[in-house]
């Protein structure tokens, strides 16, 4: 079991459904980063402009920088490649995880002091739900599932509609697939 | 039952509802995948309540109502929620509520209020109307509604009878005189039906958003809705035909969500204010190419020739030059539009008009003369299976009192039975003291001094009333005004308001009992009727016996109802949900039963017969001296999906989305005014101005910056203080011309011209609260 993420970014809307059941699930306060972002990137000009938004999260990559460098290796990928976040063991320096992930998935929580970062709705996960984001999304934009099945929903979804993950050259092997995202077409 | 992308196909028990919701709401429960968590069905009220709307899972635990999730079962959502849904909690608990009952202790309007039980409140109040009424006869009474609380539903009807029982019509709001109401005249005038020919987007190989919000409106709703569904955007409806293959046109000067990450196949950036002329040379390159339906006019349409005739001057070449959209592509557009057998037009309140006629009359023209309406994939009416609804005794009011209707003698409010007053007639009485001065006014959720024009004008002939009672959630600039000030209690603190959208009948519950000394508003008016001495017509102050009137016409109870609550009841569908082309039928209202391309009803009310193009009051062709100094162009971009017009900007989770009053420049502009992105700016027009912060966007016409209205409230947790709606604050409102108005409705623009320039932040404003 791989789980991972797919996002079809041609049925986004930019609407924040993913960011607020996320925050409103995890009782993330308002005025904190959040473990869901909207990316809003408008290129080009005027009249020739492209516009794309998508949201982003932890990648939960299958080679971790953020659990290479922690030095209390309290960041961890379970077996079903959910990266986590042991927060028994996590001393909140923050210090290197944060500027570690190339996609800024992680932040320091100032109020309750602790680093936090997607971990799929693990909990939920465990009881054969998938994340809240995934259920709620007004443009069904995501699908969940399990990578390592070539058969499953979602690996053919990947394939079908060649989804790649987010900074691919980079070697840290994602699992957030996107699809349609042509940030270079103006 | 639903499915997702990947084709999973979720059922109740996937969410593990079957366990506890279905089998009692009211038992709390251990159950394997929500522990002690008590899970309510209920209805959202983040797009308006007291309609149909989403369904969502409330949870609660112990007492308190923790978080929501997305009820499945219900067809108009299937699970998916907005934003505005998910973060109902931060709604219901805002520390910014109304709480109290309170009384007016200072001049109107200066803020000061005193705490009263609401014993005192409801006994004042109803002090209050019964002695104006006897004193000077009941159309001295006015009732304003808001937007809040929907259209068409229980509280629309409650408070009609509230008002028609007192026995007067003026009954007034603000929407319908700037907003939905007056589209609608227009289209009925010009193809009949009861309600708009609504996108039959389901069925749609080519979309036209025209000048709509992307995902204004919960972004969740996946349907048409009975009412008022062109305030609603249906992005889900849109996303899955997309999906499927067909094409998206969007008109707007900014590019909207909707028609980002490739999804539009055209964006057309239309000047603001002209899109009447983009619609006329539309028409003009179908007439002229011959591309209209030729059966479809020949059998069912009048004045065809008439109307050919006078599109002629309007070509493509000329609407370039308005628009500011090349000629070719306006040609494209048309025959792209007119040779799509299954292409549909949604138009929103976006490009709101003092020019609406041509706007109006000619967008249900093109649907009409293209063969696009009412068939599959067009322009389709939508009716529910039932009409819920009781009686709201006008045939009580008589003929002569109805002729003391405000605004009785335009024919917008004629046609409509003189059973509402017009709003600007309302305001213009209340200053003029002609025909007479209205002297008591109660207000049930809407925000005049926030959301209509002019605000400075409102707040002047708020100030001319004897009484105004204020009933709101929020402490709203309008509550300010208010003699008497009452607490209401948001949807998830109130029970049982049946709703029906297409043949789905569903119902809210109560989640938790009303916080502070919050009440359902529904139950404070039925127990102000019965102190005003009306309890016979009020079911003698009984809240279930008014809803199980209100559900007579469907033969459903209240209590069968609730009890079905998670999943809803079906009604049997009806031949008025599946018929199409019902021509015969539905042209009933008009003039030979035709499609009126000439319309002779306005014609012999003395207004023009034909659409033809005048523009804004302040545009760069109407007013080019006035561009010298005021070379922008500025118009509101109406609201969007996190926020509800004037109201949830309190809401933490909302709010850290869209921190400050905006303004969207184009780059360009933003470098040649000096501004940055973040700073904030001075808007001037020749009627007032506001300030707002710069939000640089690419994506937006370099002539042209847009705001958005409903900015004042102040959200406590992120320390972002209210500001004013008045001269100077944070609302385009005061920006428009408010003496030019579309003789046939009265509607107002939202267009004007201003100069922009650096500024430093606007003032705080201190919020209504106890304060003697």
């Amino acid at each position: 079991m791989r789980y991972g993420l797919l996002i079809d970014v041609s049925r986004c809307i930019g609407c924040y459904s993913c960011v607020v059941s996320c925050k409103s699930l995890h009782r993330i306060a308002a005025g904190k980063t959040g473990r869901r972002r909207i990316k809003d990137i408008v290129r080009g000009e005027y009249p020739k402009v492209a516009r794309w938004i998508y949201p982003v999260s932890c990648m939960h990559c299958d080679n971790a920088p953020c659990i290479l460098v922690c030095p209390a290796g309290a960041i961890v990928q379970r077996e079903d490649g959910i990266v986590v976040i042991d927060k028994k063991r996590c001393n909140n320096c923050g210090k290197e995880c944060i500027p570690a992930c190339p996609y800024d998935a992680l932040y320091f929580d100032d109020d309750r002091q602790v680093i936090d970062g997607c971990d799929f709705c693990a909990e939920r996960v465990g009881l054969q739900r998938k994340p809240l984001c995934v259920e709620v999304c007004p443009g069904r934009v995501m699908a969940f599932g399990d990578l390592a099945d070539p058969e499953s929903g979602i690996s053919k979804l990947i394939k079908s509609k060649n989804a790649v993950p987010l900074k691919q050259n980079l070697g840290t092997r994602p699992k957030v697939y996107y699809a349609n995202l042509k940030l270079d077409v103006v | 039952m639903d499915r997702i992308l990947d084709g999973t196909v979720y059922s109740g028990a996937t969410f593990g509802m079957e366990l506890h919701t279905a089998s009692s709401q009211e038992k709390a429960g251990k159950n394997p995948v929500t522990g002690d968590e008590r899970i309510i069905p209920t209805i959202c009220h983040g797009c308006a309540y007291g309609g149909y709307h989403c369904g969502v899972l409330a949870h609660v635990k112990n007492g308190i109502f923790t978080r929501i999730e997305g009820n499945i079962y219900n067809p108009l959502n299937e699970g998916r929620l907005c934003a505005k849904a998910l973060s109902a909690v931060q709604w219901v608990y805002n520390p910014q509520r109304l709480k109290y009952p309170m009384m007016r202790v200072g001049e109107r309007g200066e803020n000061r209020f005193r705490r009263i039980s609401w014993d005192e409140a409801l006994a004042v109040t109803a002090e209050r109307i019964k002695t104006i009424r006897e004193k000077y006869g009941p159309e001295y009474i006015l009732f304003a509604k808001g937007q809040s609380s929907s259209w068409g539903g229980l509280h629309q009807f409650l408070w009609a009878r509230f008002m028609y029982a007192l026995g007067s019509t003026n009954f007034t709001w603000w929407g319908p005189y700037v907003c939905y109401g007056p589209q609608l005249l227009y289209h009925r005038l010009t193809v009949g039906g009861r309600t708009y020919a609504r996108p039959d987007y389901s069925n749609a190989d080519l979309i036209i958003e025209w000048f709509t919000s992307g995902g204004k409106g919960g972004a969740a709703r996946g349907g048409v809705e009975t009412m008022d569904t062109n305030l609603r955007s249906v992005p889900s409806k849109i996303l899955e035909r997309i999906h499927k293959g067909a094409r998206l046109i969007v008109i707007n000067p900014q590019m909207i969500p909707i028609a980002a990450n490739g999804r539009a196949h055209k964006w057309l950036p239309i000047r603001p204010g002209t899109d009447p002329a983009l619609a006329l040379a539309m028409i003009h390159v179908i007439i002229q190419e011959g591309l209209f339906d030729k059966d479809f006019v020949e059998k069912w349409c009048s004045g065809f020739d008439r109307l050919k005739a006078h599109i002629r001057g309007y070509t493509p070449e000329w609407a370039e030059r308005v628009t500011d959209i090349p000629a070719r592509e306006i040609r494209s557009v048309a025959r792209e539009y007119a040779t799509t057998k299954r292409a549909c037009i949604r138009i929103s309140e976006s490009p709101e008009k003092y020019d609406l006629q041509s706007f109006g009359m000619a967008i249900p023209i093109l649907i009409a003369i293209t063969g696009h309406l009412d068939r599959p994939g067009g322009n389709v009416w939508f009716y529910p299976a039932k009409h819920l609804g009781f009686d709201t005794l006008i045939g009580r009011v008589p003929e002569e009192a109805r002729r003391k209707t405000l605004g009785g003698e335009k024919f917008y409010i004629k046609r409509r039975g003189r059973m509402t007053a017009d709003f600007i007639s309302v305001v213009d009485a209340l200053i003029t003291g002609e025909p007479y001065r209205p002297k008591a006014l109660m207000i049930f959720g809407a925000n005049p001094m926030s959301t209509a024009r002019n605000p400075v004008l409102i707040s002047e002939a708020l100030k001319k009333l004897e009484f105004i009672l204020a009933v709101d959630v929020v402490p709203t600039p309008t509550v300010r005004f208010a003699d008497v000030v009452m607490p209401a209690a948001t949807r998830y603190e109130c029970d049982g308001e049946p709703a029906i959208w297409e043949n789905h009948l569903t119902i809210n519950n109560r989640i938790v009992e009303p916080l502070w000394e919050a009440r359902n508003e529904l139950e404070v008016t039925l127990d102000l009727a019965c102190r005003l001495g009306m309890a016979k017509d009020f079911w003698n102050g009984d809240y279930t016996a008014m809803i199980n009137d209100y559900l007579k016409p469907v033969g459903v109870t209240f209590e069968e109802l609730k009890k079905n609550s998670l999943k809803g009841i079906y009604m049997p569908r009806t031949e008025q949900m599946d018929e199409r082309e019902r021509y015969e039928k539905e042209f009933q209202s008009l003039p030979d039963k035709k499609v009126q391309l000439y319309n002779t009803e306005l014609e012999k009310e003395g207004f023009n017969p034909l659409p033809a193009y005048k523009g804004e009051p302040e545009d760069p062709f109407n007013t080019p001296l006035l561009l010298r100094e005021f070379p922008l162009i500025f118009t509101d971009e109406h609201s969007d999906y996190v926020n509800h017009h004037s109201w949830m900007r309190n809401v933490p989770w909302l709010r850290e989305i869209r921190r400050y009053p905006y303004v969207k420049i184009n780059p360009k502009t933003a470098v040649a005014y000096g501004i940055g992105d973040g700073d904030w700016v001075e808007l001037v027009s020749i009627h007032g101005k506001m300030k707002a912060l710069a939000w640089v966007f690419p994506g937006i016409r370099p002539d042209t910056v847009m705001g958005q209205h409903g900015w004042w409230q102040g959200c406590d947790e992120l320390k972002l203080p209210e500001y004013s709606v008045l001269n100077g604050g944070t609302n385009p409102n005061v920006l428009f011309n408010w003496t030019k108005r579309d003789p046939v409705t009265g509607n107002l623009t939202k267009n004007t011209l201003v100069k922009m320039r650096r500024a430093l932040p606007p003032d705080a404003v201190i919020p209504v609260e106890e304060r003697v």
